[in-house]
């Protein structure tokens, strides 16, 4: 919910609350002082009253006037007096029917022709609810257009004020700080949002800086290392030219060998994960997906017959934009991995169609919870030969260039699936 | 055959320099770009190793002078820094080929043997072994008159031997070779064993020795 709808809620909330309150206070002070000055009226007609009764026929209720008045005899005299509000039922002629009304009732004791009687006047009040209902009606549509125009000049001004704030969102939402330049935040006359801005340039260019930094310096260290790899292979190379070596150490130097490889390997699959992350491949191109899987699946063939694999096609045309390099180490940590994953015998199932391409493989069964195997360096310890970083790149890749990729492990196989 | 390599990393190219000697080139080595441009000043070479990071400067500005100054030169770039645009650049600036580092010495070795082939004009295109002759403008492969129907890889694989005979050529050094720029994406070394198990299998059916020999695991020896 935005800031504004939360604080027009409350000033609703709050203004309906002291509204209500108000028009309570108002018709409970108007009824008050309309029925005190009817009380005083009813007390006044008490003489004129007492002048006509003595001159007529009693009954127990007559109407006199507007007053009807009710007589009850008594036997002591009290000096009681009362007021209060009734509802007496009367015949309302343009209505044609009986009908309740709101009286005043005015009940006293008094002696009409020296006989204590119990004497209640009532009087009509309907026209004071008709005043009591203009008057609040009139104040409360005043109110709540008050409040209507309030809310407008609240909202107006809020849009206006926050503009700087929200173009600040903006800029942090299209951030990165793998990005060169610099955000350029809306300036502001309000202190907090030009105090806010002023953090946030402090904060994007330290990231910014410290982001380059770390680049710069993974790439270099990936370089460096190039160097001294590169002398102790090439010395592995120059070893391994002397004829005639006992059979040890030509073991040793192929375990030299192998560390060596991994290890040139690993530093430039880093290197690669890197680029990738830096979008160093700017050469996307349209890449037939079922012709490259069909290339790369004869490049393994071998490896496949090795190890008994059948494997099962069902390739629809497709066609992304990618570069022909990641298209290629895409498919190949895929496809490979389908393999090196797989048992003898088993069984790679590789579907492609509707922008989807599946591959699924049996296998045993992964030590890894399904979310992980994407991660770099985790890896199934079973294999040795594996550097782990193969599915990270293939992640890396996908995250790059928008593709869906999950991993699921069903029950004896595997089941990776990749929406294009 | 005439080389200069151009690198200043001694212990990098003194192990380049004493591999290929021993394989009967003439190498001479410089540190500098300053040093490669007196040298390359005053002889010619067969072909010439520029490494791209030099203390004076980038062995980039080199290829173009050597390329204008010295025709029949091949330039292969040797490079600690694979990256792409340095590749694209090395060869529109006029390189023959781009190794990245860290290489195996039997790769250089079999670059430069299809350099010299491809800038060869004296008939030498033919690569013979015994009963074995490749045509390399064909990509043919017959032993004894016979033509042997090799895949891709089998090819690459053969050449790569006949470029380093009489050399043990690591299992790794193999792989690379085979699975070219995306060798280190890949773990595949199993894969090898049944290329070269191929390989062997077509070549001694079609009437030729067995050449290809299995050094203790640690890779593959080509010879009598």
């Amino acid at each position: 919910m935005k800031l504004l709808q939360r604080s027009s809620r409350y000033y609703l909330f709050f203004s309906l609350l002291i509204f209500a309150v108000i028009a309570l206070a108002l018709f409970y002070a108007l009824r008050y002082s309309l029925n005190h000055t009817i009380d005083e009226l009813l007390v006044n007609t008490r003489q004129p009253l007492a002048r006509e009764l003595s001159a007529r026929p009693l009954s127990s209720r007559m109407e006199i006037m507007d007053e009807i008045v009710e007589l009850q005899p008594i036997s002591v005299l009290t000096n009681r007096q009362t007021f209060r509000d009734t509802l007496i039922e009367i015949y309302d002629i343009e209505e044609a029917e009986l009908e309740f009304e709101p009286y005043r009732k005015y009940t006293y004791d008094a002696l009409i022709d020296d006989i204590p009687y119990r004497i209640s006047i009532s009087l009509s009040t309907v026209e004071n609810e008709d005043i009591i209902r203009t008057v609040l009606v009139v104040v409360i549509g005043g109110l709540l257009l008050f409040l209507l125009a309030i809310n407008l000049l609240n909202r107006y001004l809020s849009i206006r004020l926050w503009k700087p704030f929200y173009g600040t969102v903006a800029e942090i939402k299209a951030f990165s700080a793998r990005q060169s330049t610099a955000p350029a935040f809306p300036p502001s006359e309000t202190d907090e949002f030009a105090d806010l801005n002023q953090e946030l340039e402090r904060m994007t260019d330290q990231m910014q800086r410290e982001y380059d930094s770390l680049r710069r310096f993974t790439e270099n260290a990936s370089h460096e290392i190039q160097t001294p790899l590169a002398i102790i292979r090439n010395h592995l190379d120059i070893l391994l030219r002397t004829p005639d070596r006992p059979e040890q150490d030509y073991r040793n130097l192929q375990r030299i060998s192998e560390a060596v490889s991994r290890l040139g390997k690993l530093n430039r699959t880093l290197l690669l994960l890197t680029k990738i992350e830096h979008d160093q491949f700017p050469d996307a191109t349209h890449v037939e997906v079922s012709n490259l899987l069909r290339e790369k699946l004869e490049q393994l063939t071998s490896t496949i017959a090795d190890k008994g694999i059948t494997v099962t096609t069902d390739l629809a045309p497709l066609t992304i934009f990618l570069p022909p390099a990641l298209a290629d180490v895409l498919l190949n940590n895929l496809l490979s991995n389908a393999i090196r994953h797989n048992q003898v015998g088993g069984m790679v199932l590789i579907t492609l169609g509707g922008k989807q391409l599946i591959i699924e493989n049996t296998g045993p069964t992964n030590q890894l919870a399904d979310h992980k195997v994407f991660d770099r360096f985790r890896k199934d310890s079973t294999l040795g030969d594996s550097l782990g970083l193969g599915l990270a790149l293939v992640k890396e890749i996908c995250a790059r260039y928008g593709y869906r990729i999950r991993y699921e492990q069903l029950e004896k196989s595997h089941r990776v699936s990749l929406q294009f | 055959m005439k080389i200069l390599l151009i690198e200043d990393e001694p212990d990098l190219a003194s192990s380049i320099s004493s591999y290929l000697s021993a394989d009967g080139y003439l190498v001479e080595t410089v540190r500098t770009l300053a040093g490669a441009y007196g040298k390359s000043g005053v002889y010619e070479y067969d072909c010439v190793l520029i490494d791209i990071g030099l203390p004076d400067g980038s062995g980039l500005d080199l290829v173009a002078s050597l390329k204008r100054e010295h025709h029949r030169a091949g330039i292969i770039i040797i490079s600690a820094k694979d990256s792409i645009n340095d590749r694209i650049n090395g060869l529109d600036l006029g390189a023959d080929d781009y190794l990245p580092k860290p290489f195996h010495l039997a790769e250089l070795n079999a670059r430069i043997r299809a350099l010299q082939r491809r800038k060869s004009f004296d008939g030498q295109r033919i690569i013979e072994f015994g009963k074995i002759l490749v045509n390399p403008v064909e990509q043919s492969v017959t032993v004894a008159g016979s033509l042997v129907r090799l895949t891709r890889s089998e090819y690459n694989l053969l050449l790569y031997f006949l470029a380093n005979p009489n050399r043990v050529i690591t299992k790794e050094s193999v792989a690379e070779h085979l699975s070219g720029d995306n060798a280190d994406l890949l773990d595949r070394i199993d894969f090898i064993y049944s290329h070269v198990k191929n390989l062997r299998k077509k070549l001694v059916d079609a009437g030729a020795s067995d050449y290809i020999h299995s050094v203790y695991g640690v890779g593959y020896k080509w010879s009598q």
